[in-house]
């Protein structure tokens, strides 16, 4: 029987909406297009609904408002746990939105001014609005508790030593990773907690790859290190970190392995996002589990970014090399 | 014109002292301007470049954000920004000219983000605006201290104009008004004292009988 609570339901409406998704062949269209062009092209998309306009404004608001409605509204369509992991993989958006008025209130900004630029994630309105009058960061942890966010307890344990902002995020970015990946675990659907898995060993790899860029002492490595990833032991981060780029070679054998040969932080991401994108889509096959709501997430989030990228290639006429490689 | 001043031997002296000073004031001026000249030339090419450095940092600044709004999204990027980039301030001394340097700290390459999650994109975005930040700094540096001369020059060379055309001329005139007066005084005194010298003459003569045409002559003046 096909009820809210079954993933039978969630997976059925996941796979009527998969079956609007932008078709690959529009991407390959729009690297040579005027930005006009490109405009009518998204409007006879999925995204046609949402595009009121012709500029690049526009087409980013129709990228977020499309998002808010065939995204993140998916925790609307069911209840208890399966709303637990349906949120999971949008909860970045919602850490995007704490950091977002963390950093807010310590440049002064008004509460106005730190709503106008979030995303839309999971905090309903109320709650937002809580949370930017809130007088501090232990508050914001206070408020989130109500609810039971996930973020709560992530928060909490950030905020414990009064850190300065920049500490702060760190923590909190660490917390977030391995609080995601606990609660996968807890949700008991092995494959979306193998996917948060390689998501936390993804994550450390490009983290040490930025350390390295930034030039981040040894000492300070711990800090960035996020626990729960299988293939990437605190060891090779901390080599790679170091810029012993030799290190890369334990991860031959691992689901990480196409990424060894990169050498740039670019190169890196690029390998990354394939990785992911290819372990989420292996677990779409699985109609009865979380698999497939997990590959419509990540995949729309991707659709999203390339639309963003053509766009913006489009609106200021760069030549389509600058960016076929990554829409690619 | 040239203001009144008293005709007297001191006067004259003082005059003299100020012309001497304001000659030297011309001299010391024109070597300050040809000197702010040559280092407002040297310092044309250096913000030449600084523009340059500028621009073509803006435009990678500007590519990679465009870049990075797409990946990460622009409200997550936007949200990165706001941190303000900590200055300090020197004041160097340059022919006199008070000039502010504006000095960035160095580029530690520090963020003020947590790196952890944040896009490879966003993170080259975050260091093509610090480095536009710096060429900023660069170019406020070079234009200011450009703009700094220029009106240094500007001032010397209307000092030596006002020097030049209005106060030693000026001096002069009233060195000669005194030189004048003075010649007039002492002409005025000689004659003077030659009409006393003919009166006392001629009173003599007329004491002793004595006629005497020098005198005569003397007494017609």
């Amino acid at each position: 029987m096909l009820t809210r609570n079954t993933f039978a339901y969630l997976n059925a409406r996941v796979r009527s909406r998969r079956s609007q998704m932008v078709p690959e062949p529009f991407f390959q269209q729009a690297l040579n297009q005027s930005f006009a062009e490109f405009v009518r092209m998204l409007s006879e998309t999925v995204y046609g609904a949402d595009l009121v306009g012709d500029t690049l404004a526009d087409v980013d608001r129709a990228v977020a408002n499309h998002l808010a409605r065939t995204v993140h509204d998916l925790p609307t369509l069911v209840s208890g746990e399966l709303r637990e992991l349906v949120r999971l993989p949008l909860l970045r958006a919602d850490l995007v939105n704490l950091k977002a008025i963390l950093r807010g209130k310590a440049m002064g900004k008004t509460p106005e001014e730190i709503k106008a630029g979030l995303l839309g994630g999971t905090f309903k309105e109320p709650l937002l609005n809580a949370m930017l009058q809130a007088p501090d960061a232990a508050s914001l942890a206070q408020l989130l508790q109500l609810p039971g966010h996930p973020l709560a307890k992530a928060l909490r344990q950030a905020v414990a030593g009064s850190p300065d902002l920049l500490a702060l995020e760190v923590a909190l970015d660490r917390e977030f990773f391995a609080a995601c990946f606990e609660k996968a675990k807890r949700l008991r659907q092995p494959h979306v907690a193998a996917y948060f898995a390689l998501e936390v060993d993804a994550t450390n790899l490009a983290t040490a790859f930025k350390l390295r860029a930034l030039g981040v002492g040894e000492a300070n490595l711990d800090g960035y290190f996020v626990p729960g990833g299988k293939h990437l032991s605190r060891v090779v981060f901390g080599r790679i970190a170091a810029g012993d780029l030799a290190a890369m070679d334990a991860l031959g054998g691992t689901p990480l392995a196409p990424a060894a040969s990169a050498r740039t932080l670019g190169e890196l991401e690029r390998a990354l996002r394939r990785i992911l994108l290819d372990k989420a889509a292996s677990g779409a096959t699985d109609s009865l589990g979380g698999g497939l709501v997990l590959d419509y997430i990540q995949r729309k989030l991707w659709e999203a970014s390339r639309i963003r990228l053509l766009a913006r290639r489009a609106y200021f006429n760069l030549p389509a090399d600058a960016v076929a490689k990554e829409v690619a | 014109m040239a203001e009144p001043v008293s005709p007297t031997r001191s006067t004259l002296l003082a005059k003299r002292d100020q012309k001497r000073l304001a000659l030297q004031g011309v001299e010391l001026l024109k070597n300050k301007r040809d000197a702010l000249i040559g280092e407002f030339f040297a310092l044309v090419q250096d913000s030449l470049k600084a523009r340059e450095a500028l621009n073509n940092a803006a435009k990678d600044a500007y590519f990679s954000l465009l870049i990075a709004k797409a990946f990460d999204s622009p409200e997550a990027v936007e949200s990165l920004s706001g941190t303000p980039l900590e200055v300090s301030l020197e004041v160097q001394s340059l022919y006199g000219v008070k000039v502010p340097r504006i000095v960035a700290p160095e580029g530690s390459g520090a963020l003020s983000f947590s790196p952890i999650g944040v896009g490879a994109k966003t993170l080259e975005a975050a260091a093509a605006f610090r480095r536009l930040a710096e060429a900023i700094v660069a170019v406020a540096n070079t234009e200011n201290r450009l703009r700094k001369i220029g009106e240094e020059i500007k001032k010397t060379n209307r000092r030596v104009n006002a020097l030049e055309q209005i106060s030693i001329p000026e001096i002069n005139e009233q060195i000669k008004f005194i030189t004048d007066t003075l010649d007039q005084r002492a002409l005025e005194e000689v004659t003077t004292l030659k009409r006393i010298k003919a009166a006392i003459l001629r009173r003599e003569a007329e004491e002793t009988g004595e006629v005497s045409a020098h005198i005569e002559k003397g007494a017609g003046l």
